[in-house]
C-alpha cells in the first residue's frame, strides 16, 4: 500500500502533540512560577531500498542510494526553566526567586518536592507552607505576636514582634539546586520531583553561587509568551493541516487505481 | 498486447514513490533541524537498448534520493541549552561507539554536566570526548566557545563534511559513510546560543510538488484506462 497515507497520519498526530502542549502553556499563562513546555520533534526512520554505496555497475557506486522517510515523531517534550517576569505584588509572603534555585516542599507522604511557586502562607500553627498547605522544608515557625516579616535576599527571615523595635531572626529559607532541572518530573500543582536525571538535589543558601536571590514581595510570573504560544500554535495547526491533505492525496491516488477497474 | 501500459505503470508507481518523500517532508515541516528530502526520477533503458527492442517505449524508476542541506529559517527560543548553526556544518553524537551527525541543536545536560541530544547521546568535542558544561552560568559564542567568568571552558564543533556522503539513519541522524580525512572543523560557521534551526521544509514549495505529482499520476492513470480500453474493443471485434 501507499506508504505516504500513514506517514501523513504520524505527522497529525506530531502536529496534535505540539497542539496539546501548546495549549497547555496557554491555560497556565497566569499561573505563577508556571514553566513553559516544549515539544520536539523528529523523523521517525527511513527505509532503505538502495543503500548508499551499493554498486551500479562495475565500476560506479550509487553515491545517495534511496532512502525514504517514515514521517515524524515526538522526540520529546521538555521544560524550559528560564525564569519569568517578576511582579510586584506587596505581600510580604510572596517571594520569587531570581536565579536556578527551587523551595522544598514537605509532601504528606514523606517526600521532597519542589517548586518555583512563592505564594506562601501561614498555617495554624505558624509554618510557612505553599498555597496548597504542603509545609515547606526547613521549616519556619512565625510566632503569633508577630507584626511584620522581613525575608532578605539571602533567605534570612527576621520578625518584628509586637512591641519590639528590634528583630528577631527566625530561620534561614534554603533553595535546593540540580544540575539538570529538565530531567525533573512534573507532577502538576507547580511540584517538581527529582528523577535519576536531573541528579540529586545541592541545598543551599539562596545568593549563593548559582542559586539565585530571594525577592519578598514580588511573584515569579509564568514564563509564558503568549505572541510566542499563537505563533507556535498557527504554524501547528497549518503543519496538521497540510499533513491532512497529504493523507487525502494519498487517498485520493488509492481511488483513481481503483476505478481503473 | 503493447508494452505501453507498462511504461504508464512505472511511471505511476514512481510518482507514489514520489509522493512518500513529500509526505515525510510534510510530516517533519516542525520537526527542528531537519533537512528535506528529494527522489530524481530516471530511465530504465538506454538509448541503445531502447532502440533496437522496445519500440520507442521506456520505463521510468527512481534513480536516487538525496538530501537538501539548504539553511533552514533560524528562530530564537532563550533556551540556554538550544544551538543553531548559521552556515554549513553539524554537530557530532555518540551512540554506542558511533558517531553521527545532526543539524538539531536541542541539547540538554545530563547529571554529570555532559551535553547531550535529547535522546541523551553525548555531544562530541573536536578530539572526540564528551563536551562537560560548567556548573555555573555560562555562555557559548559564535565561534562555539564556553565562556564562564573564570574565562574558557570548552568547545562546541562544528564538522564540515562532503555532504553527498551523508545518509538518513533510523532515527533521522545522520551517517557518514565517506573517508574520515575528509571531516574537518567548520571554518565560517556560527554557532547561535539559545536559537534552533527549524526544518527547511518550504510548505508552498512540498504542496505545489504534491499537486504536480498527483496530477501527473492520474495522467498514467488515464493512459493506463485507455489501453485497458483498447483492449476491449479488440476483443469486441474477435466476439464478432
Amino acid at each position: 500500500m501507499i506508504r505516504s497515507l500513514w506517514t501523513g497520519a504520524t505527522g497529525m498526530d506530531t502536529q496534535q502533540t505540539n497542539i496539546d502542549v501548546i495549549a497547555n502553556n496557554l491555560a497556565n499563562v497566569n499561573t505563577s512560577g508556571f514553566k513553559k513546555s516544549r515539544a520536539d520533534f523528529q523523523e521517525l526512520l527511513y527505509q532503505v531500498s538502495k543503500t548508499p554505496g551499493s554498486a551500479t555497475s562495475a565500476d560506479t557506486i550509487s553515491p545517495t542510494g534511496i532512502q525514504v522517510g517514515l514521517g515524524s515523531r515526538t522526540a520529546a517534550v521538555q521544560k524550559i526553566f528560564s525564569v519569568g517576569d517578576l511582579m510586584k505584588t506587596d505581600n510580604e509572603l510572596d517571594i520569587a526567586i531570581e536565579g536556578r534555585g527551587f523551595f522544598q516542599v514537605d509532601m504528606p507522604d514523606g517526600t521532597t518536592a519542589y517548586t518555583r511557586s512563592g505564594t506562601l502562607k501561614k498555617d495554624g500553627d505558624g509554618r510557612l507552607t505553599t498555597s496548597e498547605g504542603f509545609v515547606l522544608e526547613p521549616q519556619i515557625v512565625i510566632p503569633e505576636n508577630t507584626t511584620s516579616i522581613s525575608i532578605g535576599q539571602d533567605g534570612t527571615v527576621d520578625v518584628f514582634l509586637d512591641g519590639e523595635t528590634t528583630p528577631n531572626q527566625i530561620g534561614v529559607l534554603e533553595l535546593a539546586l540540580f544540575s539538570n532541572e529538565s530531567g525533573l518530573r512534573s507532577m502538576g500543582r507547580n511540584l517538581y520531583y527529582e528523577t535519576d536525571s536531573s541528579g540529586a538535589p545541592i541545598i543551599g543558601i539562596p545568593t549563593e553561587d548559582g542559586f539565585g536571590s530571594l525577592a519578598q514581595g514580588f511573584l515569579e510570573g509564568s514564563n509564558v509568551s503568549v505572541m510566542e504560544e499563537m505563533v507556535n500554535m498557527i504554524a501547528g495547526q497549518r503543519a496538521y493541516e497540510v499533513n491532512s491533505k497529504s493523507v487525502k492525496t494519498s487517498d485520493e491516488m488509492l481511488q483513481m487505481t481503483n476505478n481503473l477497474i | 498486447m503493447s508494452s505501453g501500459i507498462y511504461t504508464a505503470l512505472s511511471g505511476a508507481v514512481t510518482r507514489m514513490n514520489a509522493t512518500d518523500v513529500i509526505s515525510n517532508n510534510l510530516s517533519n515541516i516542525n520537526s527542528n533541524g531537519f533537512k528535506k528530502q528529494r527522489m530524481s526520477f530516471s530511465s530504465v533503458l538506454s538509448d541503445a537498448v531502447q532502440n533496437t527492442k522496445s519500440r520507442g517505449n521506456n520505463f521510468t524508476t527512481i534513480g536516487a534520493s538525496r538530501i537538501d542541506f539548504e539553511q533552514g529559517a533560524i528562530a530564537d527560543t532563550g533556551r540556554e541549552l538550544d544551538f543553531a548553526i548559521a552556515g554549513t556544518g553539524l554537530f557530532r553524537v555518540q551512540r554506542g561507539g558511533e558517531m553521527f551527525y545532526t543539524r538539531t541543536g536541542t541539547f540538554s545536560r545530563t547529571v554529570e554536566g555532559a551535553l547531550v541530544d535529547n535522546e541523551g547521546n553525548a555531544v562530541m568535542s573536536a578530539d572526540n570526548q564528551p563536551i562537560i558544561l560548567p556548573m555555573g552560568p555560562f555562555h557559548v559564542d559564535e565561534e562555539g566557545r564556553i565562556q564562564t567568568e573564570e574565562g574558557e571552558f570548552g568547545r562546541i564543533p562544528v564538522f564540515d563534511l562532503p555532504l553527498e556522503d551523508l545518509a538518513h539513519d533510523a532515527s533521522g541522524r545522520f551517517v557518514f559513510n565517506g573517508n574520515a580525512v575528509a571531516v574537518v572543523p567548520a571554518q565560517d560557521s556560527q554557532i547561535l546560543q539559545g536559537s534552533l534551526e527549524r526544518s527547511n521544509v518550504n510548505l508552498m514549495q512540498e504542496a505545489a510538488l504534491m499537486i504536480n505529482n498527483m496530477r501527473s499520476f492520474e495522467s498514467y492513470n488515464k493512459v493506463m484506462k485507455n489501453y485497458y480500453d483498447l483492449n476491449s474493443k479488440s476483443n469486441e471485434i474477435a466476439t464478432l
